[in-house]
């Protein structure tokens, strides 16, 4: 078990830095880089987030002032950059941001990088149908396997709202699931 | 499909059918590192830019300081050799500086009683007018001679 303090220790001494943020990749390269692809869809759009969002970590290391711990640190640095990225493609889209993430889940069946199925296909557009909260609250708990503490800290909105809009959520999908996967039965 | 968290490594793959190019955590994290080395290294490199920057800025605040304030121009009477010294007290001394005025081979030495505006005019009225007049008279002769020479041939 490596001790945290310890660690950031090493990430910022200029003698163990390069192997320390080694390891940091190691740990969180996957992690991160899930939790950017779902808000982003496209893998292309999350590769360069990833990259852009250990940059920064390197980068801001230095600065770093442990309130919170690495983990939810690194978090919320992605989730960061992925909403400036979606910010971004709004401005030049002239979109919403709920509107972007539709245009991306429109785009996902003829993504080389998508092999869903139908069920899933559904799955990622009940998910697109969530307010850009919901939706947020719902990844972070059920896919990255956050504390509520920890997502309090990363989406800045009360724990108390964020376990009951989870709670919600979770009913919603299991219910329109549920109903998809009737129909498809029924077509059989 | 279950709303469940079994198997939670494959569940990006399984629930949400997303993919990723085979390779591509291990070829992310060399892009990444590399990155970031050239990051570092353009860092340095700015670093050494400025330092030169700064460097060439420093030699010429330096160049102008010496070329405005020139030391030279703010000699005092005691920083001059004792001999030119001691003949400046006796002219002052004697009051030969009218004497001094007449005599061509001390106008440099007159010339430090001089104000600058003055020696301007002088320059300007006499000395550049007799070098031009000089100049004029020795094209003239020139062309005199080019035209004998023509004439002769």
């Amino acid at each position: 078990m490596i001790n945290e303090s310890d660690f950031i220790q090493k990430l910022v001494s200029p003698k163990h830095k390069d192997e320390a943020f080694k390891q940091l990749l190691d740990l969180y390269q996957k992690r991160l880089y899930w939790h950017i692809r779902k808000l982003v869809i496209t893998h292309e759009n999350a590769d360069d987030i990833l990259q852009n969002t250990f940059v920064r970590i390197y980068k801001s290391l230095p600065n770093f002032k442990q309130k919170s711990s690495l983990h939810t640190w690194m978090f919320k640095i992605a989730h960061n950059e992925s909403l400036r990225f979606l910010e971004q493609q709004k401005k030049k889209q002239h979109e919403s941001l709920n509107d972007i993430t539709s245009i991306y889940m429109d785009q996902l069946v003829s993504d080389t990088f998508f092999e869903g199925n139908e069920i899933q296909l559904k799955l990622q557009r009940i998910l697109g149908s969530l307010s850009e909260k919901q939706r947020h609250i719902f990844q972070l708990k059920y896919y990255d396997d956050l504390k509520f503490t920890e997502m309090e800290a990363i989406l800045g909105i009360k724990e108390g709202t964020i376990k009951t809009s989870y709670y919600k959520t979770v009913e919603f999908i299991k219910q329109n699931i549920n109903k998809e996967e009737l129909l498809l039965k029924t077509k059989v | 499909m279950k709303l469940n968290k079994n198997n939670k490594d494959k569940i990006h793959t399984e629930e949400l059918g997303f993919t990723i190019p085979d390779d591509y955590f291990e070829t992310s994290k060399n892009k990444i590192l590399n990155e970031i080395s050239t990051k570092n290294e353009s860092k340095l490199k700015f670093f050494n830019k400025k330092r030169v920057v700064w460097l060439a800025a420093a030699s010429i605040a330096l160049l102008i300081t010496f070329t405005l304030f020139k030391p030279n121009t703010f000699t005092i009477l005691e920083s001059v050799p004792a001999i030119v010294s001691d003949s400046i007290h006796k002219i002052k001394k004697d009051n030969l500086i009218d004497e001094y005025f007449t005599s061509e081979e001390s106008i440099l030495l007159t010339s430090l009683f001089i104000d600058e505006a003055h020696i301007d005019t002088y320059l300007a009225n006499y000395i550049t007018e007799d070098i031009l007049i000089d100049e004029y008279l020795d094209n003239y002769i020139l062309d005199e001679m080019m035209n004998d020479e023509l004439i002769l041939q």
